[in-house]
């Protein structure tokens, strides 16, 4: 080897590059990335750049909640197929997970939302603790954690993948619903836990559908290991898994929809304020701009917010304990009063 | 949305246009930085790889006012710099990347950017192409074969045929 010759990343400059533009363009002309992992980039770059676009986390205690709810026992998940078992109407599994994201969530355990759907592989389980839906998003509980001779191994977010299709076709919904997993370390080693926040706007919900799941290390192939489904997802990527288990988005709590004085629409259910437009770009100030108005017409802040999202259809942010919709006429964003 | 377009939001909204450019390029930066650091990184590192790409490209453009012709090579040049620094940091120096037969041929001919840009445009296509993804990016002759839909015996004779052709432009050059 020749002493120090100069790198070609050195040698040539951003300048020159310009040149070989037709040779860059080729390089990427078949690059592909999923919609996940894209938005993960995306929210972490404008993080670093200053941009607020997406969560905060704000807690506060919890509160009583109406036994009215009771009538709200749907399961969110019925089966699970492959390896896995049926675990519905339990006590949670992971009771400390479903509490750290909802304050209150002993109440699902009352109210037979606790799904504990779980399915496995020799080194990984994945437990749906629970999982909500108000019609418009899916919205639960995941667990994933190291098992068998990897128990207590560390686990990065990005070493399993989930991606949902429709049970009867296995037709693609999602990949990772493109939610972020926050590690804050107060986890149990070798455990994630995540929130579950899925769009239904394009979802069929009376049809069930399953959760796949599969190891997702490096593999020097962007497609992953698994067995293939025979369906490919929206990036025209083969869909692989390695257990799966079945479950269902059809509508288990309560939700109002409140109007503003224009007729525009958001809904507000137990876990959130939804709107089927982007109703509010900055969520910060509409997380912060935030009151609910009671019977009475007070306006109260709601400091119990957790995620905020903006997306290009839709609008939403969830709240970080079951709300009682019954005690609520209205709420007020950004100064707009939405009312019943 | 093509690249004057993206410049054009830049200038405007930085920040808007920093996020059209890497809905545009994220792909492409995330194959870079695949290509490098693949068997070396989890994917999680890897994407903050690419997301640290954008940032820096984003404050390089701030500082320029998105002076640039190109977003999609100054980006390259970014990424790769980038890239390989990461490779180097996430190796621990065990495994250095190894100076390749391009920079030999550069080092011995005292070549400069100019020559060397103007000697593999003048290999013409596939081959033009076949050296940036080998030399530049770092691509293995397996995956640009495959990708360019040809064998790779194929490919190992156009990269020996192109290396003496190019080592023969960038002497005449020289003289």
């Amino acid at each position: 080897m020749n002493n120090d010759p100069v790198r070609l990343s050195e040698l040539i400059t951003a300048s020159g590059a310009q040149k070989l533009n037709d040779e860059f363009e080729e390089f990427g002309a078949n690059a592909q990335i999923t919609d996940d992992a894209r938005q993960r980039i995306l929210s972490s770059v404008m993080r670093k750049a200053g941009a607020e676009m997406k969560e905060t986390m704000i807690t506060k205690k919890t509160r009583r909640h109406s036994k009215r709810f009771v009538g709200f026992m749907i399961a969110a998940a019925i089966a699970v197929t492959g390896a896995a078992g049926v675990y519905a109407y339990n006590q949670f599994f992971h009771k400390e997970n479903v509490e750290h994201y909802i304050k209150n969530g002993a109440q699902l355990e009352e109210r037979g939302l606790a799904a504990n759907i779980q399915a496995q592989t020799d080194e990984l389980r994945f437990t749906i603790d629970t999982l909500l839906s108000d019609g418009h998003q899916a919205y639960g509980v995941l667990t994933v954690e190291h098992i068998g001779d990897k128990t207590g191994q560390a686990l990065s977010v990005h070493d399993y993948a989930v991606t949902i299709v429709y049970a009867d076709t296995g037709e693609f919904i999602t990949n990772n619903w493109g939610g972020d997993a926050y590690i804050d370390g107060t986890e149990k080693a070798g455990q994630n836990r995540r929130i579950i926040c899925i769009d239904l706007s394009d979802v069929d919900t009376q049809r069930d559908v399953k959760f796949l799941f599969r190891r997702d290390e490096p593999t020097g192939s962007f497609y992953g290991s698994g067995k293939l489904t025979g369906q490919k997802d929206n990036n025209d990527i083969p869909i692989r898994y390695e257990c799966e288990a079945a479950a269902s988005f059809r509508k288990n709590v309560e939700s109002i929809d409140l109007y503003d004085s224009e007729g525009r629409k958001v809904t507000l259910s137990e876990f959130e304020i939804y709107s089927s437009e982007v109703m509010w770009e900055d969520t910060l100030s509409a997380k912060n701009n935030l009151k609910l108005i009671d019977k009475d017409s007070k306006k109260t802040d709601c400091t119990f917010t957790d995620i905020t999202g903006y997306m290009e259809t839709y609008s939403y942010i969830t709240f970080n304990k079951l709300v009682d919709t019954d005690d609520i006429s209205g709420v007020e964003i950004n100064g707009i009063e939405y009312l019943k | 949305m093509n690249d004057n377009e993206l410049l054009d939001m830049l200038h405007k909204d930085p920040q808007k246009g920093l996020e059209a450019v890497v809905r545009q390029y994220s792909a492409y930066v995330m194959k870079i930085a695949y290509v490098r650091l693949g068997e070396v990184c989890t994917r999680e590192d890897i994407e903050e790889t690419v997301s640290d790409i954008f940032l820096m490209f984003y404050n390089a453009g701030v500082k320029s006012g998105f002076d640039m012709r190109s977003v999609r090579a100054y980006l390259s040049v970014i990424a790769q710099r980038h890239c390989i620094n990461a490779f180097h940091k996430y190796c621990k120096a065990d495994k250095m990347l190894d100076y390749n037969e391009l920079e030999n041929i550069i080092h011995d001919n005292g070549t400069n950017e100019d020559c060397l840009i103007d000697a593999v445009k003048q290999l013409g296509e596939p081959d033009s192409f076949i050296f940036i993804r080998k030399y530049y990016f770092g691509q293995k002759n397996k995956d640009i074969a495959k990708e360019l839909g040809m064998s790779e015996s194929t490919l190992n004779s156009r990269v020996s045929r192109g290396l003496d052709k190019l080592r023969k432009i960038l002497k005449e050059e020289k003289i």
